[in-house]
């Protein structure tokens, strides 16, 4: 009974929760930090408009990843009971950079307090690149550090830009791997941030591979016509629940000499959007 | 289970149900959902300190006064028009000097009709409290035939007044229900409450079609109004009730002039010229001989009206529902995801009737 009793009163107390993700709805105020690669500050000169006055909207925008953003657009799709300027464009903006401007809005005539969402969407171009150390071991390196045990001396290393796009790879064997044989590379595309990745648009994305790995073929990419070790994307990749079909390549090994070290390097460009919404509260005069 | 715990278990339910937290829908789907309204009081002028002096009963042949107070509570508003008429008062008679009634505020101001006797004020301002006094004789022991009687002493207070009522509803793109689809999201807008203004008869909104609506579906809604006050408001007289809708729901809709219950008409003109007039958007419409003209409707800072066109009864305080079917934009073609409009009703200069009165028993004197 005591077990229950408590158990309501944490009901009672975390009943009025609103916006159950985790952030209160402030007036007058938005701000977008869940994005790995962007930052966008909304914040007016007064949460309480009265009707048919005017409201400073002050806008910051940040380039918090590590790619240029570019043809960035910030447009006010849903101005609620204003009027004013509602498109932003940007060309371009770098790593590190931010973007600042105010906006003038007017308020309609009301006749009573309402409480009003304006929606904002931004969208953006700009790109990720994962790329990940392959080895290959002739067959008597392989075997002589197998024999010693060291094999995991040779390490592989991953980089990848810090942006909304996570790409993963993995492998059917783990490295390094010996000569001649058939490896396959799975690819994994995620989207790590807060809005909408629709999708990777044929051509948007290069697979490169080093010598090391050769006569290769990836699903959904074709090979390009001048180098062989390149791939390029032939099939959109739509994005469902912020992932899209993963990509299995595969390779055949090739070491020249004893250690034949290479990459795989995928870039991927693509275009990303995030909404948010500022509430701001109009009162009659 | 043990049945201590089953009150503990249905109040958990019943907190949850009623929590804020987005995303559960608490017993919606069990009762259909509700929208919160925010609703200013009906009462905006009351009478309040209604007595008789001296206290009754009243001896035959002697003055008394009945008297009340009349006040405009509301903080911001001024009424129009109010008047303070009596109209009966039974055996007993309004006590006058060279034929002016001796009743305050202002005796001189009272005008004596056929039967009545009324006290206008072009304007009662907020907040304002005036003291009607009506001075009166009771009748002497030869017409009562010093037997004890009763002085009905009524009286009406009217006044003008205008009603509002405003509600939102959010549309969003086919394009958009997709991308919440696609990415396992939902809709996380919120359906504010509907504001009823103050006044005794109010307009009650009722979204038939669930929000958000899709790009090009049907959005319909229905009004009803009822009188919640405790006077007396027959009927909302024609041309009087207004309804504005943005006008990108009329443009999409087979017939605009129709798209509200018959009795309401879409402020607009038909016209055989093939532009728009300044002010006016094409719409389609029309029945008969009119097809094979073009249909405007008049567009005022962005948004069409309908108006009644008879007059509507109120049975039992309330209108039958007033049902209005429009169609939202394309808001694909437009490139915009989501987009908030504002609805709003008005009724314009209703006269308002409140009744008073107070029964004066009358005693013979010795």
């Amino acid at each position: 009974m005591k077990t229950l009793l408590i158990l309501l009163l944490a009901v009672v107390l975390i009943s009025g929760c609103i916006n159950f993700g985790g952030s209160k709805a402030t007036f007058g105020l938005s701000e977008v930090t869940s994005n790995p690669d962007l930052y966008l500050k909304i914040q007016t000169s007064s949460d309480t408009i009265k009707s048919e006055r005017y409201v400073q909207m002050e806008f910051v925008i940040e380039n918090k990843g590590e790619a240029p953003l570019t043809n960035v657009k910030i447009t006010a799709y849903d101005q609620c009971m204003f009027t004013g300027e509602s498109v932003k464009e940007i060309d371009e903006i770098r790593p590190n950079r931010s973007s600042q401007w105010n906006w003038k809005w007017q308020a309609s005539e009301v006749e009573f307090d309402r409480d009003c969402t304006v929606g904002f969407r931004t969208t953006y171009d700009t790109y990720t690149t994962s790329a990940i150390t392959t080895n290959v071991l002739s067959e008597s390196e392989y075997y002589t550090r197998e024999e010693e045990g060291k094999l995991n001396e040779i390490t592989s290393s991953e980089s990848s830009t810090a942006n909304s796009l996570r790409i993963n790879m993995g492998f059917s064997e783990p490295q390094p791997w010996l000569d001649d044989e058939k490896i396959f590379v799975y690819v994994d595309y995620n989207d790590v941030g807060g809005g909408l990745l629709k999708e990777l648009e044929k051509t948007n994305v290069t697979i490169i591979v080093t010598p090391n790995l050769a006569d290769g073929e990836c699903s959904s990419y074709e090979t390009d016509s001048v180098n062989p070790n390149k791939f390029i994307l032939d099939n959109p990749l739509k994005f469902i629940s912020k992932s899209a079909p993963s990509t299995t390549c595969a390779f055949t090994t090739n070491a020249t000499q004893p250690i034949e070290s290479g990459s795989i390097t995928i870039t991927a460009n693509y275009k990303y959007q995030f909404d948010n919404s500022l509430l701001l509260k109009v009162t009659p005069k | 289970m043990k049945t201590q715990y089953l009150i503990p278990v249905v109040a958990i339910l019943l907190v949850v149900s009623v929590s804020g937290c987005v995303g559960f829908d608490g017993f919606k789907s069990w009762f259909g959902p509700t929208q919160a309204t925010v609703e200013q009081t009906p009462d905006i002028l009351i009478t309040t300190n209604q007595r008789t002096i001296p206290n009754p009963p009243i001896l035959a042949d002697s003055e008394f006064t009945v008297m009340f107070t009349l006040k405009n509570q509301d903080q911001t508003q001024s009424l129009r028009n109010v008047g303070v008429k009596l109209y009966d008062w039974g055996v007993c008679n309004p006590v006058t000097e060279s034929g002016v009634p001796q009743f305050l505020p202002d005796s001189d101001d009272w005008y004596i009709g056929d039967g009545f006797f009324l006290r206008t004020f072009d304007e009662f301002f907020n907040l304002e409290e005036k003291v009607i006094e009506f001075n009166l004789m009771a009748p002497d022991n030869q017409r009562i035939g010093n037997i004890e009687t009763d002085c009905p002493v009524k009286w009406e207070v009217n006044y003008t007044f205008s009603s509002r009522s405003q509600d939102d509803f959010t549309a969003i793109s086919k394009e958009r229900k997709r991308e919440f689809d696609v990415s396992g999201t939902s809709w996380t807008g919120t359906n504010q409450a509907q504001y009823v203004g103050i006044g005794p008869v109010k307009m009650y909104f009722d979204f038939k079609t669930p929000m958000p609506v899709q790009s090009e579906s049907s959005i319909q809604f229905g009004i009803t109004v009822v009188d919640k006050g405790s006077g007396i408001y027959p009927k909302i007289e024609k041309n009087t009730m207004f309804i504005k809708v943005p006008k990108e729901w009329v443009e999409n809709v087979d017939d605009a002039t129709t798209a509200c219950t018959t009795g309401f008409q879409l402020v607009g003109k038909i016209d055989a010229s093939s532009t728009a007039p300044a002010g006016y958007t094409p719409v389609s419409g029309g029945t008969g001989s009119i097809t094979a003209l073009a249909v405007y409707a008049h567009v005022e800072d962005g948004y069409v009206v309908y108006t009644n066109d008879k007059d509507i009864s109120l049975y039992n305080r309330e209108s039958s529902e007033i049902i209005c079917r429009f169609k939202a934009p394309d808001l694909d073609t437009a490139g915009v995801p989501e987009k908030s409009y504002f609805i709003s009703a008005n009724i314009t200069d209703y006269d308002y009737r409140l009744l008073g009165s107070q029964t004066i028993h009358i005693k013979p004197s010795v």
